[in-house]
């Protein structure tokens, strides 16, 4: 397998792979803040979980009958996913200025005949980390879902979740 | 050939024009000295030229407008320095070579070594004089047609600039071309083949030394003229100076 070159989506000199693992960081940051809010969520619900009991995982069991929406035990998990993602405009903008930092190498970069060479390098790591931020948060939505399904006993779910968490984001 | 057709340069935030109409050619093997006082438009004459500037007017290499496909054939050595300060010699010389095919290794291993830089060392610690050395010896060895200098020598003490005006007269070959912009006149004038004189933006002397050499002129004398330099006007100022201060009760 090909690995990625890190050095070589960020600005020369400016060390991409560290960048890539101060992203990751806050990537995992991330994924713990989701599963911190979505843990304390689902516990929180009414008639809260007998998780483990003895050998079988006990399903939970409702007193009202309905369990609360997959949206609301969502929450504001993925929060801080947005927060990153947020983060790599600035770190965009960081790139491309330290091009003018203690030289004016912005002029080499601008005159280089591949001219996609100064955009990869500005751009390739935050793109990048938008686009792990997406990745991520659609696979936490689809984990904390598959957790949730198998939570909730069928009887208490009730219909249109994903049309609720499409309608809660838009509204 | 590099023509230069019209050239104007706005800036409309500062609304000033920094070139107002320039025209200059200059053909395989020249080499042009750009002179003209702080401000008369030298710098942005070749940021236009290596378009990184919007400007009006034309500018074309052998008949082709300057795009990123034949960008490689001009290199740029600025007082500004043009490289990266984190990075050594060493890396420098590994992304020239990724970038321009036409990147001379011979020539850039005799510089390096001939002024004794260190080619491990991060850029950020070399003295001044190392950066501007390491600034023009990048652009000699990209292996580019047309050789931009902007003040490359600020900063150099004299004996360095005297072996670097050697070295480049023993280096260039007969197709290279360089455009040279500085305030050091006489240090040029056994140089340049030809002098471009600019004034607030406006070419208005454009001589080769042949010439000047032929009319008994030096290029000092020959700025001079063109700006119709006053040689009593420090006089005068000190002597309006001095009446100033003897009126004083």
């Amino acid at each position: 397998m090909r690995r990625i070159d890190w050095d070589a989506l960020a600005p020369l000199g400016l060390g991409g792979r560290l960048t890539a693992n101060r992203i990751c960081i806050g990537l995992g940051a991330s994924s713990a803040f989701a599963w911190i809010v979505f843990w304390t969520n689902l516990e929180a619900c009414e008639g809260a979980l007998d998780w483990f009991s003895g050998d079988r995982i006990l399903r939970f069991q409702s007193p009202t009958g309905i369990m609360e929406p997959f949206y609301q035990i969502l929450d504001h998990s993925l929060l801080c996913f947005g927060f990153v993602a947020l983060c790599m405009l600035p770190l965009a903008a960081w790139h491309y200025c330290y091009h003018y930092q203690d030289s004016r190498s912005i002029y080499l970069m601008r005159r280089l005949p591949n001219r996609r060479e100064l955009w990869r390098r500005c751009l390739g790591l935050p793109l990048l980390g938008v686009a792990a931020c997406g990745v991520l948060s659609a696979a936490h939505v689809l984990v904390f879902y598959a957790i949730y399904h198998y939570a909730a006993s069928p009887q208490c779910l009730q219909p249109g979740q994903w049309r609720m968490l499409w309608e809660s984001l838009f509204h | 050939m590099l023509e230069i057709k019209d050239l104007k340069k706005t800036y409309y935030t500062k609304f000033t024009t920094a070139l107002d109409g320039v025209s200059l050619t200059v053909a395989p093997g020249e080499i042009v000295g750009l002179f003209g006082e702080n401000g008369a438009g030298k710098t942005t004459f070749l940021k236009c030229v290596l378009n990184l500037l919007r400007y009006e007017g034309s500018i074309t290499l052998d008949g082709e407008p300057v795009t990123h496909a034949n960008i490689e054939r001009f290199s740029f050595a600025t007082c500004e320095h043009s490289f990266f300060p984190n990075l050594t010699a060493q890396s420098h010389r590994d992304f020239f070579r990724m970038h321009f095919p036409r990147w001379r290794e011979k020539r850039f291993q005799a510089l390096m070594e001939f002024f004794e830089l260190p080619a491990n060392k991060a850029l950020r610690g070399f003295s001044t004089g190392q950066k501007n050395q390491f600034e023009v010896i990048l652009a000699l060895s990209q292996g580019a047609d047309y050789i931009l200098m902007d003040e490359p020598f600020a900063g150099n003490d004299v004996f360095n600039r005297e072996d670097f005006y050697k070295v480049l007269l023993g280096i260039l070959e007969p197709n290279e071309s360089i455009i040279l912009s500085t305030h050091l006149l006489e240090e040029v004038e056994h140089f340049v083949s030809r002098a471009a004189l600019l004034r607030q933006g406006k070419l208005v002397g454009d001589v080769s030394t042949l010439d000047l050499e032929e009319q008994g002129k030096g290029l000092l004398d020959f700025v001079k003229e063109t700006y119709r330099y006053e040689p009593d006007r420090v006089s005068k100022a000190l002597d309006r100076l001095t009446e100033d201060e003897e009126e004083r009760p």
